[in-house]
């Protein structure tokens, strides 16, 4: 039997005491794209930060599994190299340190050592080239002054160059216009291969439309309460989330009584 | 062996005879020797010696006579046909003793008290920069003092003319190459740049001296109508680092940047004090000074802004940002205004921060250790100020210093795509 590349098991989190993530459960094979829907509040990008390690959350319970790993002790620079990667949704300025040298120094972590000016060069144009990038981009300080279109863009370059096996993308659909949008997407669409899993966060179904997703999970309140396919998306489109609100409450109802 | 603490008129001589002074220098030691004599050391009482207490210093470490070092960059041909000099002060004397008298100790001003005079009085190396008017050199100039050897004293003399119209990029270093652990060395260097009308000068200096010497400098610029100077100082070295540095603007349209860095760390002390001082309308002046300090480093700035009465619309800025990288590293900011005109603009400002979390957090989530994603954060502090100097070659020069420091191995040469 194959191990799934990622599982994240009944996953508690607390922020200065206060329970965050009540007992998550999700399991990611190689191949698929998962979409993590629920609205603002609902401990979204809380997960998104803990299985990256962010040092604020502390995990009260459970285990985060990468290929096989256990990763849920490790530092967020572990992490990376292991092989895991979230594009945030708000990038950090980093004034003074320009894209390209913080790409050379993120690679050659990465690698374990420098790769050749020149082939980092062609990649890295090539790379831009599909996003759309001009190449003054390389020049200018990360995140700083950026657009908000341009910083997604950014971490999906940043996702490209390093290539990790399993992606989180945290509300990388918020703040785009359409175009921006389709060029994000599609990057993440050209990079996707049968060895990658994808982990989407949004509270729109807008970027579904671009990225399609094998299976679509509701969060709230802490907890994934309704996982489906694709078409649960469009039912949350349709519906809104309400209805989920009061048919977990029967069903909590339900398992009280 | 004679040391500082029992230095005698006898040096004065000495130092005359090895140097190979003309008569008027001399007299000029002579006069300075009678002043350092008669004033007493500066104690903390004093306000620019506040923060630097040198009052435990044994100087019956420091032996005086020291031969070290220093190299020059060759000066291009054309400029050099065209009566342009750059060559140490020893040289400059026997060979252009008029015009080195014209300018050396032409500018007297000091704060430094007895320290100045002593420069004065023992001043055993150096050089002189003379750049004819509408002469123009375009490769930088480069002065490598350096300094390795057990209890070494120094007293550098830096002299730089540009006359009418002329331009020139110095380079100016204080170094200790492949200085063995544990050794000390006393500095005390004055800097003099006289930029004359239209001229423009662009003056790096930068001490990475081992982390054994003290290291005391006053620098004054002086500029004529419509100079511009562009005067940058890196402090990386030393275990106390004071410098003074003055920009008079005498006369309408002169412009000045004065900017600085410097990184700490371990116990290092740096004290930097800054004299930006209009004495004529429609001068401009600007500055920046970014301090990081890690360990138990400190680091202290003081600054003023003189406008007096004649420097009617006169234009001056202040700007010193702190970067603290542990807990125990302190900074100190001081900025001082003393305003005399009545239609001037003058603003100042000071900061202290820290590293953000969120910062490192996204670094090291790209698989950045904890270190050099701190690093990292601290050359971004600084790049915005290495990016104001003229050359690409002087960026990289303080890229690597400030890289060899940290001791990461961050590339930061820009690459073109």
């Amino acid at each position: 039997m194959t191990q799934p590349l990622f599982k994240i098991e009944d996953l508690k989190v607390s922020i200065e005491g206060k329970q965050i993530l009540d007992g998550v459960n999700l399991t990611i094979n190689a191949g698929e794209i998962h979409a993590l829907m629920g609205r603002n509040g609902t401990g979204k990008s809380t997960l998104a930060n803990t299985l990256m390690g962010h040092p604020k959350y502390e995990i009260t319970g459970g285990k985060i599994w990468l290929a096989g790993q256990d990763i849920t002790e490790l530092e967020p620079e572990e992490r990376s190299i292991a092989g895991l990667f979230l594009a945030f949704q708000y990038p950090i300025a980093i004034p003074g340190v320009n894209v390209v040298n913080f790409l050379r120094a993120a690679l050659k972590a990465h690698r374990g050592g420098d790769m050749p000016i020149k082939d980092f060069r062609i990649l890295l144009k090539e790379q831009m080239n599909l996003l759309s990038m001009q190449q003054s981009f390389a020049s200018r300080y990360v995140n700083d002054g950026f657009s908000g279109g341009e910083k997604k863009r950014l971490e999906i370059l940043q996702m490209a160059m390093l290539n990790p096996k399993m992606v989180l993308l945290d509300e990388t659909d918020s703040g785009l216009d359409i175009d921006a949008l389709k060029v994000v997407a599609e990057g993440i669409n050209r990079t996707m291969t049968k060895d990658r899993g994808v982990l989407l966060v949004t509270h729109y179904q807008r970027i579904l439309d671009f990225v399609k997703p094998n299976f679509v999970h509701v969060m709230m309140n802490g907890k994934i309460v309704k996982s489906g396919g694709p078409e649960l998306a469009l039912e949350l489109e349709k519906q809104g989330y309400d209805w989920l609100g009061k048919e977990t409450k029967h069903e909590n109802q339900a398992t009280a009584n | 062996m004679t040391t500082i603490a029992d230095i005698s008129k006898d040096n004065v001589s000495k130092t005359a005879q090895t140097v190979g002074d003309p008569a008027w220098l001399k007299a000029n030691r002579d006069a300075a020797w009678e002043r350092y004599s008669a004033t007493p050391y500066p104690t903390r009482k004093e306000e620019l010696w506040k923060y630097t207490d040198l009052s435990r210093i044994n100087w019956g470490k420091y032996a005086v006579g020291t031969t070290e070092n220093v190299v020059l960059s060759t000066l291009e041909k054309d400029a050099a046909a065209r009566g342009a000099i750059f060559c140490t002060l020893a040289d400059a004397l026997k060979k252009h003793p008029e015009l080195v008298q014209k300018y050396l100790g032409r500018n007297t001003d000091t704060v430094n008290g007895k320290y100045a005079f002593e420069n004065l009085a023992f001043t055993d190396r150096g050089f002189f920069c003379f750049v004819p008017k509408g002469v123009k050199i375009t490769t930088p100039l480069h002065v490598e003092t350096q300094s390795t050897q057990d209890g070494a004293t120094l007293f550098p003399r830096t002299i730089v003319v540009l006359e009418e119209g002329a331009e020139a990029t110095v380079f100016d270093q204080f170094t200790s190459p492949n200085a063995k652990d544990g050794v000390i060395g006393y500095t005390n260097a004055r800097v003099e740049l006289y930029v004359g009308q239209s001229a423009r000068l662009h003056y790096l200096q930068m001490q990475n001296w081992h982390n054994g010497m003290l290291h005391l400098l006053e620098q004054h610029a002086e500029l004529e109508r419509d100079a511009y100077l562009s005067a940058t100082t890196i402090s990386l070295g030393g275990h106390i680092s004071k410098s003074t540095i003055a920009a008079i603007l005498k006369a309408p349209g002169a412009v000045s940047y004065l900017f600085g860095l410097g990184y700490g760390n371990d116990k290092q002390q740096f004290d930097h004090h800054t004299m930006q001082t209009h004495l004529a309308p429609n001068t401009t002046s600007d500055l920046l000074y970014k301090m990081a300090m890690n360990d138990r480093a400190r680091s202290t700035y003081t600054g003023i802004i003189t406008m007096t009465p004649d420097a009617q619309k006169a234009d001056a800025y202040q700007s010193n940002k702190n970067l603290l990288l542990s807990k125990t590293a302190r900074a100190n900011t001081v900025p001082q205004l003393e305003i005399l005109a009545n239609d001037v603009r003058c603003t100042h400002g000071a900061s202290v921060g820290t590293v953000e979390d969120e910062q490192l957090y996204y670094l090291e989530s790209r698989g950045l250790s904890r270190e050099v994603a701190r690093d990292m954060i601290v050359h971004g502090f600084f790049e915005d100020l290495i990016g104001k100097l003229p050359e690409e070659t002087l960026k990289n020069a303080v890229r690597k210093a400030v890289n060899d420091k940290l001791g990461t191995t961050i590339e930061l040469e820009d690459i073109a795509l």
